[in-house]
């Protein structure tokens, strides 16, 4: 590309400016006029100005109305004055951003807000529950599979990666308790600590963390991209509920997988803690199951499944509620999941502390 | 005759097996609007993009000002960009950004501008393409068409020589698509530019055309003055333009 040239100088008062004004050559026109003090042109000769695009006539605006205020423009070309009739900015309203909230209207908002989510999801919580249990005696709204194939997803397909990662939880519990246990001889209660851990904490809070990452993501996105191309509204329009056609079927999936993959958790965690008891600490098979027998109690483990089905509850509520909300296209999608995924996280820790205060 | 802006010449793209483009030869002059059209599948995006050097072609070349991208280094390929303006099917704004923002990324990023004086452009091309009292707002608070006259105003902001349009009236009403003509021929009127537009609605071939490429199955069947085009003898040609449809 040929570089443009433009020229300034002062003549008897009179600012001539020679050549091209773009975009490109603006800024260093714009830094000779440093040299030039306020009231020393009256006027601006536009003779040798030979072009010039959008960004020059908002200089020369500039320079006519801020820099040398009130004085004319003069001997513009024919292809120049056009320019300059077509983007002048002397008249303009810039726009201004929307004034910031301020800190009682914020506070104000994010109340209204609370209790518009509060009642959103207490709202969805109660679609869901009645679609899911009442909705069994009615075949009609219904997706036909959409259970099944919701199970093979958040179930069938999480079975490998929950049961890795719960072998890998009870390798390192029992690893890093057996260096300790044994220093007091102790070594059989890895067996108990193990067991109790597993099934009453580590197994269902470890197994809904996965599936808030792995299902609760991919619900959200589901569902958020749905309302983000008119899916939802087009359910709607053939007279189907969303949320019983959408949501219920996961609901309902999670709610049979959870316990089962709580399970293999729970399994496969006491494994791997017994793989440590048999090379580490030499223990016997029979010594670390019946050990681990004994301290179980079948309370403990109706404790660890039914909190299971709470937190799987809450995993499709939450992640039901984000995709709902999203607006915006792919940029909302984004947001709405990686909210959702947050969310629900914090959700099932925080609903495990309140089990394990109340069930001490 | 003036030399030509945009130099295509035995251009041949394939995906895989499929050939798209089959031996493009195409002139396109200064100051005119040229409109590519033809049946969906016959190769008027990909044309496009091969002109503006988003697809790399499997043979053949495309020269613009002179200059083909497959030779030049990345400065000057970014040069050549700055002097294109493209207008997306959907208008691709960014959505995290307000309308003024994405008018204003181009001169943010390529000029040196003062914030003052880009915040004065970005006003003057938001009122002409009608969006001033938008300027703030977020793509996703748009119309179809407040999307499009926004993408239109992003641009346009570099004056550029050529702008490229890819279906604008796509998904637009017939007012809407007429306004958005409108502007189009007040631009090219206004800032002297060279206009590629893609498009099979008639109406607006019938408004905005200076010359038409008629592409079918990745060949040009017709290309030439809009007026020639009624008459050419080519039976799909005349009967696109008798009836509307292909």
């Amino acid at each position: 590309m040929v570089k443009k040239t433009t020229q300034l100088s002062l003549e008897n008062k009179v600012l001539i400016i020679r050549g091209e004004l773009t975009h490109q050559t603006v800024p260093d026109i714009k830094k000779q006029l440093r040299h030039y003090k306020k009231k020393s042109a009256q006027s601006i000769d536009l003779k040798d100005l030979t072009y010039t695009d959008s960004s020059g006539v908002v200089f020369l605006d500039w320079l006519s109305s801020e820099m040398f205020p009130g004085i004319p423009l003069l001997n513009a070309g024919d292809k120049v004055q056009k320019a300059l009739e077509n983007f002048s900015s002397r008249d303009l309203k810039i726009p201004h951003p929307p004034r910031p909230s301020g800190f009682f209207e914020s506070m104000g908002n994010a109340a209204l807000t609370l209790k518009n989510n509060v009642a959103d999801i207490l709202y969805l919580t109660s679609e869901i529950m009645l679609w899911s249990f009442y909705g069994i005696f009615i075949s009609k709204g219904r997706r036909k599979g959409a259970v099944a194939h919701q199970i093979l997803l958040i179930g069938s397909n999480a079975v490998g990666i929950v049961g890795l990662l719960s072998i890998v939880i009870g390798l390192i519990i029992a690893l890093q308790s057996a260096a300790q246990l044994r220093q007091y001889g102790a070594g059989i209660y890895v067996a108990d600590l193990i067991a109790i851990s597993m099934v009453r904490e580590m197994g269902p809070m470890m197994t809904a963390i996965i599936i808030a990452g792995r299902s609760g993501s991919a619900f959200a996105a589901e569902i958020s991209t749905m309302k983000v191309t008119e899916e939802l509204d087009a359910l709607k329009m053939m007279a189907l509920n969303p949320i019983r056609y959408v949501v219920v079927p996961k609901f309902l999936a999670i709610t049979i997988c959870m316990p089962l993959l709580v399970m293999i958790s729970i399994i496969l965690g006491i494994l791997g803690g017994f793989i440590i008891g048999l090379t580490y600490l030499d223990l016997t098979y029979a010594s670390y199951f019946n050990q681990t027998l004994s301290i179980l109690e079948v309370k403990d483990l109706l404790i660890g499944l039914s909190k299971s089905v709470f937190f799987a509850w809450v995993i499709v509520i939450i992640s039901s509620f984000f995709g709902f909300k999203a607006e915006g296209g792919a940029e909302g999608v984004g947001i709405v999941t990686t909210s959702s995924v947050v969310a629900s996280i914090f959700a099932v820790i925080v609903l495990n502390a309140l089990f394990s205060l109340i069930y001490m | 005759m003036p030399e030509s802006l945009i130099k295509v010449k035995d251009l041949i793209v394939r995906f895989g097996e499929k050939t798209v483009l089959d031996g493009i030869n195409l002139d396109i002059f200064p100051n005119e609007i040229t409109v590519i059209l033809g049946e969906s599948g016959c190769g008027k995006s990909t044309l496009l993009k091969a002109i503006t050097g988003l697809i790399i072609p499997n043979s053949g070349s495309v020269h613009v000002f002179g200059e083909s991208f497959n030779e030049v280094d990345e400065n000057r390929h970014n040069q050549m960009l700055r002097r294109m303006g493209v207008l997306f099917q959907n208008g691709a704004l960014l959505n995290s950004m307000t309308v003024r923002d994405n008018v204003a990324i181009p001169l943010e990023q390529h000029s040196r501008l003062d914030p003052g004086l880009i915040e004065k452009n970005v006003a003057v091309k938001l009122k002409w393409v009608g969006l001033s009292e938008a300027a703030w707002l977020l793509p996703s608070e748009l119309s179809g068409g407040m999307r499009k006259r926004a993408a239109l105003a992003r641009a346009i902001i570099l004056d550029p020589e050529i702008l490229f349009c890819d279906e604008p009236s796509a998904g637009l009403d017939p007012v809407t698509s007429a306004s958005l003509d409108k502007l189009i021929l007040t631009i090219k009127e206004q800032f002297n530019m060279t206009i590629i537009v893609v498009s099979h609605e008639l109406a607006s071939i019938h408004r905005i055309a200076d010359k038409i490429v008629y592409l079918d199955k990745g060949k040009i069947l017709y290309a030439g003055s809009l007026g020639n085009a009624k008459s050419c003898g080519l039976e799909t040609v005349e009967n696109f333009f008798k009836t509307g449809s292909f």
